[in-house]
């Protein structure tokens, strides 16, 4: 049966280099960087079942708090203390038996996780500054920094697509945009 | 009301201005969507989501419906120009279609594939007609108990299903079901799992969560690999097929529409193993198979008609049943939800317009789908010359506007982002995020059933062993998970074996 991963695939890097990458891929990548991402390969899954354990033992612990009945009274903390013991029974399931984790290479992460900290900085922005001029900064932060796209386009995509948005949201479907400061 | 009447009224909603008009609206977008690399239907209902709420329950879901199949058409074109499938279902659209397309063929190529999805899927919506509403009879009195088997099978076949790791797909759910019930019990009212955050009391909202997951983290996870780099001189000559490809692909799409249409009603069936199962068979029987994967159309044609039918009669288990078999379904039910509508076996009598409403839709979604992309084909084409980096930053403030405008909540617009990282991450380790929509959205269901079934039979669990749909419904769950450990134990000891051999051959040589 064919797998559901995605094939080969040419993609442009952010640096605009052609890059043959797959779904899962083995980054290319140098000397200590190529341990560091290996190594991310080789212990992602060990990792992510750790902080799946801890997630449910928080859960557990709070469920407890909160009470859980009986079998036939059940209270609130019943059904996330039964889900969350389910969850870490599969855990060493996982522990041992998958291996199919992604390397970690830290550069490019970092620039993935740029977006989601610029999308945090809008949220701050927008108390202070509004809708359109917090949403025109990501826009152009994204545009410039993170995808590397030309200065003409960064401020045509960028401001644009800033002002068909409010339209779309603030105008047209009358949600509660602030457009400006204050 | 009878089937035949159900469906004229349904017509009369359908075909009102306003539901043609967001019909077609959602065909379109849908199918844009679906046309940008890497974007697949999750993404896009995902996406568009926030849009649907300002609108009547039955003209939201009609859209929904468009959006879902308009983007399972648009995914196509990707898939066999460029090889750039948008989700797992169209990767087996690539075996023959991206060769089709180098041979000079992708205006045939697209040509069969919208009439093998348009024959598809109206081969499941008339199915859909007129099996849903028995099924929906049949299913009126089912009780607590039931209600939580079958929503229980619902979750345990996509991991039980799925290719991926069965572990991390039922890891995977239950951390669903768990964000699922922060917030307030739905039983007590009793605050839990909050952390004294008062953003948390009205739980977390499914858009946030959906948008996250599947808009935001699809887009840090293309960062991190690299954006879609845009394709220019993309040209279609003749755009569609001829009288051999018909002659070859014919009963290919016909078998397919049945595969597709069986497929599509089990629960974690749905695209992926329709198309799979639909290229197995037609390999099978073709008389040429040594041509599949090289450009065989008629595997091209069967897989994209299954793969259509099945998206389409996955309705019924959710309109019939109120459960989703697939994560595109359980956006879909969580989007009823939030109209103040539960779907399952009384939607048809109390809200028939809804039921009868989206089932005539899909007929007007299905042709309009067949009219835009015949003669449209070479616009839609064209759409491919915009890179992804572009499309990135438009769809992140798109998706924060669209998760900020349910509730008027930043909270929600971060609580979007923190699950976009998860996602990401998650997807990183080899975690597929399906399992995690689905239990989310079939926890809150799980739990308040199960909690009746245990009030109703004073905390016994012969109750799940007393009715014959449960008792059922148990013996299919049991017989999936000894299926799959069979399965497992033959595949170690076939490898084992295989080590052995080698060894052996180590020692002597």
């Amino acid at each position: 049966m064919p797998s559901n991963r995605a094939p080969r695939q040419e993609r442009e890097t952010p640096d605009g280099d052609a890059a043959v990458i797959q779904e899962h891929p083995a980054e290319p990548a140098e000397g200590s960087r190529a341990e560091a991402d290996s190594a991310g390969a080789r212990y992602g899954d060990k990792i992510a079942t750790v902080v799946i354990i801890a997630v449910c033992i928080t859960v557990i612990v709070q469920s407890l708090q909160g009470g859980i009945g009986t079998l036939a009274v059940p209270e609130s903390g019943f059904w996330p203390l039964v889900i969350a013991v389910a969850v870490i029974a599969t855990t060493p399931l996982i522990f041992f038996t998958a291996n199919d984790s992604e390397a970690f290479p830290l550069r490019k992460m970092a620039r993935a996780l740029s977006i989601a900290v610029a999308m945090v900085f809008f949220v701050v922005l927008y108390e202070y500054l509004g809708f359109l001029i917090a949403g025109a900064l990501m826009m152009l932060y994204l545009l410039r920094v993170v995808c590397r796209e030309p200065w003409r386009a960064t401020l045509l995509v960028g401001l644009i697509a800033t002002v068909v948005t409010y339209v779309l949201f603030g105008v047209l479907l009358e949600v509660n945009l602030d457009p400006f400061p204050g | 009301m009878d089937i035949l009447e159900g469906l004229a009224s349904g017509f009369l909603i359908a075909f009102s201005p306003t539901n043609l008009l967001y019909v077609t609206l959602g065909v379109l977008i849908g199918t844009v969507i679906g046309l940008i690399p890497g974007l697949g239907p999750v993404a896009a209902i995902a996406l568009l989501l926030p849009l649907t709420f300002e609108l009547d329950p039955a003209t939201a879901i009609m859209m929904l419906a468009g959006i879902y199949y308009g983007s399972m058409y648009g995914g196509r074109i990707p898939a066999i120009l460029l090889r750039l499938p948008g989700d797992a279902s169209a990767v087996v659209t690539t075996f023959d279609g991206y060769p089709l397309a180098q041979q000079g063929k992708a205006g045939p190529a697209l040509g069969i594939t919208a009439i093998g999805s348009f024959l598809g899927g109206t081969v499941a919506i008339i199915g859909l007609s007129f099996l849903a509403p028995t099924l929906a009879g049949v299913a009126g009195g089912v009780g607590a108990p039931d209600l939580f088997a079958l929503a229980l099978i619902g979750l345990l076949m996509i991991a039980f299903i799925g290719s991926g790791s069965k572990f991390k797909a039922l890891a995977v759910a239950g951390l669903g079901i768990l964000v699922a019930t922060v917030g307030l019990d739905p039983i007590s009212g009793q605050e839990r799992l909050t952390f004294g955050s008062t953003g948390l009391l009205a739980g977390v909202d499914i858009v946030a969560v959906a948008v996250g997951m599947f808009g935001i983290g699809e887009i840090l996870y293309n960062a991190e690999h690299g954006f879609y780099k845009g394709t220019k001189g993309l040209k279609l000559t003749n755009k569609l097929p001829s009288r051999a490809d018909w002659v070859l692909s014919r009963f290919a799409i016909l078998r397919g529409s049945v595969i597709g249409f069986f497929v599509g009603i089990l629960p974690g069936g749905g695209g992926t193993i329709s198309s799979v199962l639909a290229y197995g068979v037609e390999r099978r029987v073709s008389k040429r198979p040594e041509k599949f994967g090289k450009g065989a159309i008629e595997g091209l044609a069967a897989t994209e008609t299954a793969d259509n039918a099945s998206s389409n009669s996955a309705f019924i288990p959710l309109l019939t049943l109120g459960i989703p078999p697939n994560p595109v379904l359980a956006l879909i039910f969580g989007a009823l939800l939030l109209q103040n509508i539960t779907p399952g076996p009384n939607l048809v009598n109390e809200h028939p317009d809804v039921f009868w409403g989206v089932i005539a839709s899909m007929y007007i979604g299905n042709i309009l789908l067949l009219i835009l992309n015949l003669p449209l084909i070479g616009v839609f084409v064209q759409m491919l010359r915009v890179r992804g980096s572009l499309m990135a930053p438009i769809i992140l403030i798109v998706s924060i506007c669209g998760v900020y405008s349910v509730r008027n909540s930043l909270f929600d617009v971060l609580t979007a982002i923190v699950f976009g990282v998860v996602g990401y991450l998650l997807r990183k380790v080899g975690f597929d995020l399906g399992p995690f929509i689905l239990g989310f959205i079939l926890g809150p269901i799980l739990e308040v059933q199960f909690r009746r079934s245990m009030l109703m039979s004073d905390g016994s669990f012969s109750v799940f062993l007393e009715r014959p749909l449960t008792l059922m419904v148990g013996v299919v769950i049991v017989g999936a998970i000894f299926a799959s450990l069979v399965s497992y134990y033959r595949r170690r000891m076939a490898r084992f074996k295989k080590q052995i051999h080698y060894d052996n051959e180590d020692i002597y040589i």
